[in-house]
């Protein structure tokens, strides 16, 4: 089986499994079950976090085949995009204002914090890339004190999985500004359905659709477009010779 | 650098294994999340604070300095959740006044006030975990017993030991811009020019030293082999499988005691 279609069929299988368990206990057992309701958001949210947990599984096998270098570049990153999240953190509290204009509509800003997932998979070009620096990043943000605590992990682990499933349908081979756009958008995806799990259940649906298609656009511009500038600036400071990234450039030359 | 920092002694808590500690957080987290009355993230944060203080011999005044600027921070998002809260899915809703578009009642107020505590008693377990744990056995700790790949969980190391360096990085940067004139100038535009600007040579210093570093561990043969041998074995006792199972039994116990007293509202449903 190659790594894409494993990536895949993992994410698929885990996605499956969890809307069946669902079901079961929604709806299979009937109404008097007190505490689970059968409701279609619900289903789409603990669907989507199973594609990503089973993408990030799927890929799980592929860690050991990882060089020194890459697993040391990949932590190295995490740390610093840890570091500026956490720092985004603050743009965030101060935006907030924006929220009063049209409520959701600050997750435009959301985007930033998938650049680990997006800038890591483009640098080093590898399965598992985008599950690894997000979750990292997400670790590194967590223990350095972040106000969102341990659903940090959780969120960190699904975004890279969303964007890790999107890398995965284009082979590991395309590492163009589409993929970086799409697997963003992914990213948005997975963002906001770990959101709604943890703290936004009680919303008006309304505010998630603003929510949703805020967290696409800025996970397609802020996440994909920002992480293919940010990437390009470093192969032209020349600091990624040796890496994949830099050798396809060449190769285009 | 961050709020939280590693607060060193020597007591229960900081004797745990990091793994275990983490896997009651994760279940600790999971939990409270399916609860939508205020008072079971209040009681659980009063307990969680309570624990680090008389079995982590963290003191007072150190939590206290650590969570207020949060407490602080979860004040507009209980305000969002208040104003936003759906109100269609209360039965009878308790409307206290219109605000414009805005219809403020009862049930939304509760459930902003349950969100919040939620924050907060996800806060506190971090800082539960943060401040016991040795940075450095949780990084060995994730490889012996969590089965992390050991050549992540060394490279996780090596990126906390590079940690001090970036803000010195950072510095030097800086300093040669000033160097050359370049920069200064306010706004946020100026500022997003700045990050650019910051940025790039930091993340090309971080990469340059990875390579640096990754040549010489493999220069010494490190990863050559599938398994290795370590100088310390961090170990699962039964003090940690007891920490373990007395957590999840607290946290059912304050569920069973909400209920009996009335005060939960079962999970996944609106608070009454």
């Amino acid at each position: 089986m190659s790594k894409s279609v494993r990536t895949l069929v993992y994410a698929l299988a885990v996605g499956a499994v969890t809307l069946l368990v669902y079901y079961v206990a929604a709806v299979v057992r009937g109404p008097k079950v007190e505490y689970v309701n059968w409701s279609p958001i619900v289903a789409a949210v603990l669907t989507i976090m199973g594609l990503a947990a089973g993408a990030a599984w799927g890929v799980g096998g592929e860690l050991s085949q990882w060089k020194t270098r890459d697993a040391v570049l990949v932590a190295n990153l995490a740390l610093v995009f840890g570091l500026l999240f956490l720092g985004w953190g603050m743009v965030w509290d101060l935006i907030k204002p924006l929220n009063a204009i049209l409520p959701g509509i600050r997750d435009l800003s959301y985007g930033f914090w998938f650049l680990a997932a997006l800038v890591a998979p483009y640098i080093i070009r590898k399965p598992g890339a985008a599950v690894v620096a997000e979750t990292l990043a997400a670790l590194a943000e967590w223990l350095a004190g972040s106000q969102w605590g341990f659903t940090l992990l959780i969120s960190g682990l699904i975004q890279g999985g969303m964007a890790e499933i999107v890398f995965a349908a284009y082979g590991y081979r395309r590492y163009k500004l589409d993929t970086l756009m799409l697997a963003g958008a992914a990213a948005g995806i997975g963002s906001l359905v770990v959101d709604y799990f943890f703290w936004y259940s009680n919303l008006k649906p309304g505010v998630l659709a603003i929510m949703l298609v805020a967290r696409l656009i800025s996970g397609a511009i802020l996440g994909g477009w920002l992480a293919k500038v940010i990437a390009d600036g470093l192969v032209h400071s020349g600091a990624l010779g040796s890496f994949p990234v830099a050798r396809e450039g060449r190769e285009q030359v | 650098m961050g709020l939280f920092s590693y607060y060193e002694q020597d007591s229960f808590l900081h004797r745990l294994n990091p793994t275990i500690k983490l896997l009651a957080i994760f279940l600790a987290v999971m939990v409270l999340t399916l609860a939508q009355d205020p008072y079971t993230p209040g009681t659980f944060l009063a307990l969680v604070l309570l624990t680090l203080w008389l079995a982590g011999r963290v003191p007072l005044k150190v939590i206290g300095r650590s969570l207020w600027p949060l407490v602080v921070l979860t004040l507009p998002f209980f305000v969002f959740n208040t104003l936003y809260f759906d109100v269609g899915r209360a039965a009878n809703p308790h409307i206290w006044l219109h605000l414009g578009p805005w219809i403020v009642a009862r049930e939304g107020a509760v459930s902003g006030l349950a969100l919040s505590l939620r924050i907060l008693a996800f806060i506190a377990c971090s800082l539960f975990f943060i401040a016991t744990t040795d940075p450095s056995d949780f990084a060995l700790s994730l490889i012996q017993q969590g089965h992390v790949p050991y050549r992540f969980g060394y490279a996780i190391l090596v990126a906390y030991r590079f940690l001090p360096l970036w803000t010195e990085e950072l510095a030097a940067i800086r300093a040669a811009h000033r160097v050359r004139g370049v920069g200064g100038n306010g706004g946020w535009r100026g500022k997003l020019r700045q990050f650019q600007r910051y940025a790039i040579p930091l993340l090309a210093s971080a990469i340059r030293k990875s390579e640096r570093v990754a040549i010489a561990m493999d220069s010494k043969a490190f990863g050559a082999m599938p398994d290795r041998t370590y100088y310390r074995e961090l170990q699962v006792r039964w003090s940690d499988w007891a920490f373990l199972i007395s957590a999840l039994v607290l946290l059912a116990a304050i569920f069973y005691l909400l209920t009996v007293l009335g005060l939960t509202s079962g999970f996944g449903s609106l608070p009454a």
